[in-house]
């Protein structure tokens, strides 16, 4: 990943692109990285984590074993080619348009792609509808009875790529009878 | 594609979803030198929206809906978003101007600005007219019935308006589109969609509001169809608030 423009201006750019060669390979790391490796001083690595994780360059996955100390990766480069149109698969076409209407029923979304979409049935919007609910994108404004639909408003508009469900494997402890290992999940 | 006979005789898109997309593909395929921008207005409740989801979904549009509390950075910052450009907060307009337009520059994806009528004050107007100018990607503006009285009242805004359409009011074909996703298991005859569409005012919204509730109304009485002499002389949903009571006033 390139260094941005934005801190190519300052000054101290050439020791930016020092540190950001340290920290670019590696899976994981902490702002500890920098002080072990380019004896920097606490605050100065804590400055460069925090900026990175401004600027979208790196993105946090957790705190170390003591709960405390924050662990990051380099955050995936976005592509530069034209995003995939919203009308390629069925969570996006919804979800573009629950973000546009913001309250609406199953049928409102099912009528505003229909033109777009017409090979997708209301049992599929009301299906991902119920997944968002659960989820807490979206909330209920008027719960579905024998004769009338749901009525749901967003809750958590994330951005304009859509939620989606994932399949992931986990190891399972059954003398624990617990979750012992969940992977990494990446979208 | 924008006409409505493209789409085959299953699924026959509203008549402001093909105005609406008309407009885009003509802006789209105007000679180089020519302006790019459009308007498409009308009154609330019209269906703009609706226009608006399609054409976005279609064309894969960067869509943003204006709020009356924005300011230029905050219009800059949901166009970020839309893009998935990565936005620092600490960054100038400027800064974030030149991103939008690398970003639009990179991946030409029509701009549509709803509620655009929020964009009057507080020089996004202008902020918008210079993504246009310097990506030249088509940057379609939705508002209300007034937005062109405005906007040609801004000369460097209304000399690159390549076109004006209206969204124009449901009509009877229109309604027999929505019965089918409203009212999907019972028959409504003409006679009550007329009048469901004259009540509305032609209002899509309220149209559909009108037909879920006599479907909903047909369902608890077991029918599978209704006409208008099956409704009676009960009201329709007109949006109209109920007459003061004298007897409180």
């Amino acid at each position: 990943m390139n260094v941005s423009e934005h801190s190519r201006t300052g000054p101290g750019w050439e020791a930016d692109e020092k540190a950001w060669a340290e920290v670019e390979r590696l899976p994981i790391f902490t702002a500890t990285t920098l002080v072990e490796r380019l004896d920097f001083p606490v605050s100065r690595a804590r400055k460069y984590m925090k900026r990175w994780h401004e600027e979208g360059r790196i993105a946090s996955c957790g705190t170390l074993k003591d709960g405390k100390t924050l662990t990051y990766r380099v955050a995936p480069v976005p592509s530069d080619g034209p995003q995939k149109s919203a009308i390629t698969t069925t969570p996006q076409a919804i979800w573009t348009a629950i973000r546009l209407l913001r309250r609406f029923t199953a049928t409102d979304i099912l009528f505003a792609i229909a033109a777009a979409r017409p090979d997708l049935e209301l049992k599929e919007v009301q299906t991902y509808c119920q997944f968002l609910f659960k989820a807490g994108f979206l909330r209920a404004l008027k719960k579905a009875t024998m004769h009338s639909e749901a009525i749901y408003a967003l809750a958590r508009d994330t951005g304009p790529l859509a939620p989606y469900q994932k399949r992931v494997r986990v190891l399972i402890d059954p003398n624990e009878g617990c979750v012992a290992w969940v992977p990494e999940v990446s979208a | 594609m924008a006409d409505g006979q493209a789409y085959g005789n299953q699924i026959r898109p509203t008549r402001n979803v093909v105005a609406l997309m008309t407009l885009i593909e003509k802006v789209e395929a105007r000679q180089a030198f020519l302006p790019g921008m459009a308007v498409f207005y009308g009154p609330s409740g019209f269906g703009k929206t609706f226009a608006a989801i399609h054409a976005n979904l279609s064309k894969n549009a960067v869509h943003i809906q204006c709020r009356d509390f924005w300011t230029p950075k905050s219009l800059a910052e949901a166009i970020l978003g839309e893009l998935r450009a990565p936005s620092n907060r600490r960054q100038t307009l400027s800064h974030m101007f030149e991103d939008i337009v690398a970003a639009l520059i990179r991946d030409p994806r029509p701009l549509i600005i709803d509620e655009a009528d929020h964009l009057l004050n507080k020089k996004m107007l202008e902020f918008v007219r210079g993504i246009h100018d310097d990506t030249q990607n088509t940057v379609v503006l939705i508002g209300e019935e007034e937005l062109p009285q405005h906007l040609t009242r801004i000369e460097r805004v209304h000399n690159r308006i390549a076109g004006w359409v209206a969204a124009e009011p449901a009509d009877l074909e229109d309604a027999r589109q929505l019965a089918r996703y409203y009212a999907n298991q019972v028959e409504i005859s003409e006679d009550l969609l007329a009048a469901i569409v004259k009540a509305s005012g032609g209002r899509i919204r309220r149209v559909s509001n009108n037909l879920s509730w006599i479907a909903e109304d047909a369902r608890t009485r077991g029918v599978t169809r209704m006409t208008l002499e099956d409704w009676g002389s009960r009201d329709f949903y007109t949006g109209e608030p109920p007459l003061g009571r004298r007897d409180y006033a």
